[in-house]
């Protein structure tokens, strides 16, 4: 079973395929459940709702507008930072 | 991958399910239980409905799932995991219902068939090929009945496995069996599947069981 849904590790998957290749019997029991797995998949539901998205659930929603608001108060800051830097003090005493 | 990214960014933000029941448990905290609903909600409905192989009582029976998880929350111990809580306790109510329908017969799945067909109906109209998609439909309720002629203990493992994606070492701690049993299981529910669908397949013109006359795809 582990063959039919990929659940075996590699070289366990390589013993076997190379057992199949040599045992009829073993071939058509696995090809048996590989088109019983097949025609499971015909039944399709038309029910439940898709999930939704991550982004929308409501504490990332509260993470990003925490961020947000943080850069915008970083950004702020370093930008009016600009406009209130002192001269530097050796141009003061070379204008006194 | 701009969809994992988000994911990944997601994840760091949001609770665990067992975070979240641990506060359902200790805290009886709604916002908890709400993200819970909103998570596993589906995948309950689908594996009720796929037991019961009738919808209106599959969503019926995920509303109750959902409520025996609030009631039994002080059961919930937080060293297991909560997905197999939770499927172990919508799997338990399927199988009450399957026995209490077993004992007082109400309607035959082929009724369950019309209300699966007529729930599809909108969807009708984006197919671009009618023929293609009746026999689609058809295919799908050949399976549905195939399944439903399967004993509780097989369907319960196909579901899972095959429907659900759980890992047969997911199945074995749900149904609290060893894992060889839980592939034993699938290997004789596959053997019965086979021989209940093929000579259905067979007359459908589809290409599903024509493996059976040619080599398996080996995938290596």
């Amino acid at each position: 079973m582990g063959y039919i849904y990929n659940e075996l590790p590699r070289p366990a998957k390589t013993a076997l395929s190379r057992h199949l290749k040599t045992c009829a019997d073993c071939r058509s029991q696995v090809a048996r459940w590989q088109s019983a797995s097949e025609g499971l998949s015909e039944w399709k539901l038309e029910t439940a709702a898709e999930p939704a998205p991550a982004w929308s659930r409501p504490v990332l929603r509260w993470a990003l507008a925490a961020s947000l608001v943080l850069g915008v108060g970083f950004a702020s800051g370093r930008l009016s930072r600009q406009l209130w830097i002192p001269r530097p003090f050796g141009s003061r005493l070379n204008s006194r | 991958m701009k969809d994992s990214i988000i994911a990944t960014v997601a994840s760091l933000f949001t609770m665990t399910d067992e975070q979240a029941m641990w506060r359902v448990r200790m805290e009886d905290d709604p916002h908890a239980f709400a993200q819970l609903v909103q998570r596993w909600e589906a995948p309950i409905q689908r594996l009720c409905c796929r037991m019961l192989g009738d919808s209106h009582k599959g969503q019926d029976l995920t509303q109750d799932a959902f409520s025996r998880v609030f009631a039994k929350r002080k059961e919930y111990q937080p060293s297991g995991r909560f997905s197999t809580f939770l499927w172990r306790i919508a799997l338990n109510l399927c199988y009450d219902e399957l026995r209490r329908v077993k004992r007082r017969p109400e309607t035959p799945l082929d009724t369950a068939a019309t209300d699966d067909e007529n729930a599809a109906a909108p969807l009708a109209s984006m197919e671009p090929a009618p023929d293609a998609l009746l026999l689609r439909r058809e295919q799908g309720q050949l399976v549905r009945d195939a399944i439903g002629q399967l004993s509780e203990s097989y369907r319960s493992v196909v579901i899972l496995r095959h429907y659900e994606n759980l890992k047969f070492r997911e199945i074995a701690d749900v149904l609290g069996i060893p894992e060889g049993t839980v592939k034993s299981r699938m290997a004789e529910a596959l053997t019965q599947l086979h021989r209940i669908l093929c000579p259905n397949f067979g007359r459908q013109e589809s290409n599903l069981c024509k493996t059976t006359r040619l080599e398996p795809r080996l995938v290596l």
